[in-house]
């Protein structure tokens, strides 16, 4: 620390000017001092408001939307009506002519339908043995 | 007896609302914020007013300064600021400055002699120009070093320097011939 001039300490205030500027700043300060740390608070609760009422239309939007999906309709004539004009055989449910419901038991028609004339040499089946 | 905590500490404190902590700046700076000002503004009242004021601007501001950064040099920053714009404001340049021998608390005559000799000085720093003047008081006032008054200033280490030199020179010229004016007189 270099050597400190005379000079300087006719600058200081003396005991009573700085005993009065220390009160003066520190109670122009304290609703400062108080709102920061009110702040964090503030913050929060200002986004609990907020957001409340959205977190209620929310919450009955979604209650309702769960009643109306687990709750079945009693209103169920109708709606079978209508599953019934809408639900069409799809095209690979038909059945082709060689495959009917009699003839699937006898390989060689299924065969014969591929166009192989000689069918290879099957195992015998349980039954046969 | 208290233990004294570190400044960055102190800063952060402040940033959360501790007025205690608050206080303990103020209890570091003031005296010699004082100082600053009054060689800024010239006149005691207006002094107070600039080192109050400022404490408030930088408290609002507290939370422009890096953690860790050291409180000083930016608080002198602030103050000299607001002691420009103040002396600017009310038109301080033309001062007359008025010796202030009421409040000391000391014998009358004590209160009278420093309150004089707080004139010359004050009378011989108003021939420095401003950044001279401030480096003189932070370096002389504060004891900061010439990087701490640099970074008052916002101005080089050497201009620092060279504005400490010239300004003590100055000064001393000043006091000595004011000095030898009233030895003259006498």
């Amino acid at each position: 620390m270099h050597e400190r001039p005379r000079w300087v300490d006719t600058l200081a205030p003396d005991d009573v000017t700085a005993a009065r500027l220390r009160r003066a700043i520190v109670d122009a300060a304290r609703p400062l001092l108080a709102g920061r740390r009110d702040s964090w608070w503030e913050v929060a609760s200002n986004w609990a408001t907020l957001l409340t009422p959205v977190a209620a239309v929310l919450t009955l939007l979604f209650a309702g939307l769960a009643v109306r999906q687990g709750v079945p309709s009693d209103d169920t004539g109708s709606v079978r009506a209508a599953a019934a004009d809408v639900v069409e055989p799809l095209r690979s449910e038909v059945v082709p002519a060689g495959f009917t419901v009699e003839h699937t038991d006898d390989a060689s028609i299924v065969f014969a339908a591929l166009g192989e004339a000689d069918p290879p040499a099957l195992s015998p089946t349980n039954a046969e043995r | 007896m208290p233990v004294e905590r570190d400044e960055p500490g102190l800063v952060s404190l402040v940033q959360q609302g501790d007025v205690e902590a608050f206080g303990e700046l103020v209890d570091r700076y003031s005296d010699t914020a004082y100082g600053v000002a009054l060689s800024i503004v010239g006149k005691p009242q207006d002094a107070e007013d600039a080192v109050q004021s400022a404490f408030i601007r930088a408290l609002t501001r507290i939370d422009q300064l890096r953690p860790g950064s050291p409180f000083g040099p930016w608080f002198y920053s602030v103050l000299r600021s607001t002691a420009l714009n103040l002396r600017r404001r009310e038109g301080l340049r033309s001062h007359e400055v008025v010796p202030d021998a009421t409040s000391g608390g000391g014998r009358p005559d004590e209160d009278l002699d420093r309150a004089l000799t707080r004139q010359a000085v004050l009378a011989a720093l108003e021939t420095l120009p401003e950044q001279q003047r401030t480096a003189v008081v932070l370096y002389d006032l504060e004891g900061f070093s010439h990087k701490e008054v640099a970074e008052s200033l916002g101005v080089a280490v050497g201009t620092s320097r060279a504005h400490v030199h010239h300004g003590r020179k100055a000064l001393r010229d000043h006091l000595g011939r004011a000095a030898g004016m009233n030895e003259g007189e006498a």
